[in-house]
């Protein structure tokens, strides 16, 4: 699923399809919570820094665990400093642990490349345990 | 804390839960969100949210066309909501497995740095050595060149050796081509070493992930060095198999077994349960059989992760 992230309702359009996908996952109620956290911090970014991008979303499946990653995308100025993008504190969140550092420890696998003058992509992947919750 | 402020996010919340717990929307989640997003930003303590959040539910005009389940449950996700933000900035790294995990891959880059070491320097050294020993043969009566040639075929054996060391420690072919050459290589060499037969075969082919083929090239290496060791054996097989949804491997041989009951479970003399443990750090399984006089097989599956794309929804 890939979302055009231009305005705060396109945040809204993507975090609502997240959850729809952590429930037909069969994950838990927190797992919606987790997925909407790190799609409005990504994209805040996006809309902060590029001004438009986009944000793809895709189940996981490995072995017994299911997960979802997400996928952001813009083709703006790019990061200059990834590792100090990625301390807590940085950017204009103007407090520690919100932001990228904080949408890295709230994942399982983080990767980000960035590149100046060509744009960021942030991959996240989350993943969740054994047997299928009911919410 | 009852500045205008405060006041002023508390509302936004209670407002937030309110149009939440009747329409059930996601506008007014991604308000809870923003709100324990600036409730962190300007300092208030998790408790004094948890304050905040509880006064609000407690306020809550209860819908009567609501259903009590189902207004439950939407009142439940405003609370996961708003205290996501704490919890991005609270959570600590993630699952022991994953430590295990990363134990693994310092551990490879380790045994892939001492090997360069090992055969780059050595190797440099060992040339001059080659080169001096062959410049000797010029100066030396026939009694010299005796020694002279010893020296040399020892040097060689120990090159040989070195070489051999090395390539255990970690061979390049595994980062350069991956699992199943390096298999081929490995195989080759047990082969040659021990008089054994050794067959790789693979189905599907593809790289897999670094930590996947790393583990199941630990496995085999080790597999392979008991049937030298202990087996007998005159012949084994290792086969690699890519599935849709895992890799499977599978290592047997004809020689003598033994009683799974005295080497298996508990001791690890035959590291099995190193094997076991890498394995497991990987969400796979591993079992073992064999008896006496019945060959051992040891069987691998490791999950792979399978991405499922779907279509987005319209845009409405």
């Amino acid at each position: 699923m890939t979302f055009a992230i231009e305005n705060d309702l396109d945040i809204v359009r993507a975090r609502a399809s997240a959850r729809e996908l952590a429930r037909d996952l069969g994950l838990p109620r927190s797992a919606g919570a987790v997925l909407a956290a790190v799609i409005s911090e990504l994209s805040r970014n996006i809309l902060l820094y590029a001004r438009h991008g986009e944000i793809v979303l895709a189940g996981l499946e490995r072995g017994r665990r299911r997960g979802i990653a997400v996928v952001a995308r813009d083709h703006g100025d790019g990061i200059s400093d990834v590792t100090n993008a990625l301390r807590d504190g940085y950017s204009t969140s103007g407090r520690p642990g919100l932001g990228l550092s904080g949408v890295r420890r709230l994942a399982d696998d983080f990767r980000i490349q960035s590149l100046e003058g060509a744009g960021t992509t942030v991959t996240v992947k989350t993943w969740w345990d054994g047997e299928p919750a009911r919410a | 804390m009852e500045s205008r402020r405060v006041r002023d996010l508390a509302e936004t919340l209670a407002a937030a839960l309110d149009r939440h717990v009747l329409t059930g929307d996601e506008s007014s989640l991604t308000q809870a969100y923003d709100a324990g997003r600036r409730a962190m930003r300007e300092g208030w303590t998790l408790l004094e949210l948890g304050q905040c959040v509880w006064r609000a539910a407690r306020d809550l005009v209860r819908p009567p066309d609501v259903e009590p389940a189902l207004a439950e449950e939407r009142l439940e996700n405003v609370l996961l909501e708003c205290f996501s933000p704490y919890e991005m900035f609270l959570r600590g790294p993630r699952e022991a497995s994953d430590a295990l995990r990363r134990l693994e891959e310092r551990r490879e880059a380790d045994a892939r740095r001492v090997a360069q070491a090992l055969h780059d320097e050595t190797g440099q050294l060992l040339a001059a050595v080659h080169l001096a020993i062959g410049q000797l043969k010029a100066h030396v009566d026939p009694v010299g060149e005796t020694y002279r040639g010893r020296a040399e075929q020892g040097l060689r054996q120990a090159e040989e050796e070195i070489r051999r060391l090395s390539h255990e420690l970690r061979p390049p072919v595994l980062d350069d081509l991956g699992l199943v050459p390096a298999l081929h290589v490995l195989a080759r060499r047990a082969g040659q070493r021990a008089g054994l037969a050794v067959t790789v075969s693979c189905a599907g082919g593809d790289r897999l992930p670094a930590e996947v083929e790393n583990a199941l090239y630990r496995v085999a290496q080790e597999a392979l060095t008991n049937t030298v060791r202990h087996a007998g054996a005159s012949r084994c097989s290792i086969e690699v198999e890519r599935r849709p949804a895992d890799v499977a491997c599978r290592i047997f041989d004809d020689g003598r077994g033994f009683d799974l009951e005295t080497h298996g479970a508990g001791r690890d003399g035959l590291g099995l349960l190193g094997m076991r443990e890498r394995v497991h750090s990987l969400d796979g399984t591993l079992e073992i059989s064999s008896r006496p006089g019945a060959g051992t097989e040891i069987r691998v599956s490791i999950p792979l992760e399978v991405q499922h794309v779907y279509a987005s929804p319209a845009r409405g």
